[in-house]
Order: C-alpha cells, then structure tokens, then sequence
C-alpha cells in the first residue's frame, strides 16, 4: 500500500495528462454543430471531474480496504439487530421479575421466634416453655405455634401472644371435652397439649 | 394473594364442614372442621373489618394451613370454583387410613 501510494507521487497523474490534453483540445468556436455541442457538453462534464480530482491519501485506501474485506462476510448487521431484539426483550422480562420481587419482598413479613413461659390463666400451667412464631407485616402481627396449627393477630406482638395464649387454652379445653373422633392431626395436638399443659385443680 | 374478609368468611363458613352450632365466638372465632365424625383440623377466623377491607397476609396464610390446603387449593375454595363436596374429598384423601374403613376410635 505504502509503495504503491510511494510510486503515484513520482507518476504524473492520468487526470493531469488528461487535463491538459482536453485543455489543448478544446477550443471554442463560434459555430458549432448539434454533434460538436454533445461533444463538448460531454468534455464539461470530464474537466469538472477532473477538477475535483484529489488523489486517494493511506487513511482512505486503508479504509476502501476494510470496506473491501468486510464485504467479503456475510451480513452481519441483521445479525446483531436480532440479537439486540431478543436481549432487548430479555431485559424487559428480567425487569419485570425484578419488580414482582420488589413487591415480594416489600410484601414479606418479618419472622421471628419467640417464647411462651405461661399462659395468663390460674387454672393453666405449663410444663415447658413453648416456642411460638411472630410474623409481623405491614398491617399486624401473627402469633403462631405451627406444631399445633393455631394462630392469633393482632397490633402488636404483645397483644398476639396473648390471644395465643387464649388460643391454646381454648384449643386444649375443646380437645379434652370433645367426644367425636379425632383424625390425626386433632390426636397429635392433643398428645402434645397434655405434655405441655396441667391443669390445676380446686 | 389477595382476599377480602367477607370473601374468605363467606367461604369458610359455607364450605368447610363445620357441626351446626360448633361456631365459637371469641376474639376470634373458630370451629372443628369434622368430616364423616371425624375431626381433621380446626379453623379460626379473624373479627371481620369493615371498608371491603383485605386480610393481612399472615392471617390468611393461617388460615389456609387449617384448612390444610395448599396456595393454589385455597385460591380455588374462595374463588368459589372448589366446592363443599371437592374439599371433603380433598381432605378425604389427604387422610386415607382415617375415611377407608372407618375412622380411628377416640382412646
């Protein structure tokens, strides 16, 4: 490239000799027939271009060449656009998953455990301390004891625990009474409240 | 997961099989859940808010796992698309041993 770019500079330009050739040529006459006029119209237009002729420097020709070569390939641009489509939607379903978790998450109620010593009744005592489930969100908060399959809301965590803890005694007194028959989960609640709980007598 | 007190209410009330008169009121209020003479679980439900007011998710997370049934379950029994038959012999089957030959006798 560089030689051949080296060898057009010691070279007289083709334009050039056409230049001046068409320069000599063309002399302008008084009378010219329909013929001569097409015939100079024809050498106008050739000296015009010859006139914006600027020889090619290294960038251009480097240029021209990578055209050249890249032309060569197959059509990569609708490649890449249909690529950049289907990220495009991609992206659009991640952002809408990671607002649905936003949301979730927003919506999810803080967890914690906690214990239940007694259960605010004279008649009822405890065996063991029960641990018990506080879920509290935006709106309440839910008491529950999983193992027995009760829960109890309200405002605050106090005021839950505290109708668990009705919650229990209730579900305790209604087991003992009942006189039907129990499925599984009713007899295990059962078995578990009669570990937990003594009732008091007089 | 979004509902309603009257919804939810409404629901239990009329397709959970619960004994005539078996409603406690409380706080809360709850009642047996008893299939064939059988007990399978008991349910509790909230004093219901006025406004078309929603239960608070916790709440009626609870109230699904007394039921025993799963999120898509509980959708469908308050949806109305889960009937009082459909949901007895959901829980039929979830408690084989108890409903085949009869159930369990009281020790």
């Amino acid at each position: 490239m560089a030689e051949r770019q080296q060898d057009t500079r010691h070279m007289e330009s083709p334009f050039k000799i056409l230049r001046k050739y068409l320069a000599a040529d063309t002399e302008i006459t008084e009378d010219l027939s329909a013929d001569a006029r097409e015939k100079q119209a024809g050498l106008d237009i050739l000296l015009d271009l010859v006139g914006q002729y600027e020889p090619l420097d290294e960038t251009h020709l480097r240029v021209i060449e990578i055209q050249q070569k890249v032309g060569r390939f197959p059509r990569w641009d609708r490649a890449i656009y249909e690529n950049l489509a289907e990220l495009r939607e991609s992206v659009s379903e991640l952002q809408k998953q990671v607002n649905e978790l936003k949301e979730m998450i927003h919506e999810r109620a803080k967890i914690c455990s906690a214990t239940m010593y007694e259960l605010g009744d004279s008649q009822y005592e405890l065996t063991i301390p029960i641990q018990i489930v506080l879920e509290e969100d935006e709106v309440e908060t839910v008491a529950r004891i999983p193992e027995l399959n009760i829960y109890a809301s309200a405002d605050t965590d106090t005021e839950a625990i505290n109708f668990l803890k009705q919650e229990v005694i209730r579900l305790y007194e209604e087991l003992e009474s009942s006189d039907g028959k129990l499925g599984p989960l009713p007899r295990s609640w059962r078995a578990t409240l009669r570990r937990l709980i003594v009732k008091k007598h007089g | 997961m979004r509902f309603g007190y009257k919804e939810v209410i409404n629901a239990v009330q009329s397709k959970a099989p619960v004994p005539d008169g078996q409603w406690r009121s409380g706080k809360e209020c709850s009642a047996p859940i008893v299939i064939d003479d059988v007990q399978i679980s008991r349910v509790t439900l909230p004093k219901a808010k006025g406004g078309g007011r929603d239960i608070a998710t916790g709440t009626l997370h609870s109230i699904r796992r007394q039921l025993l049934l799963c999120r898509d379950q509980f959708v469908d029994f308050v949806d109305c698309t889960m009937t009082n038959t459909v949901y007895v012999e959901k829980m039929k089957a979830k408690f084989p041993d108890d409903f085949s030959s009869g159930a369990t006798e009281n020790p």
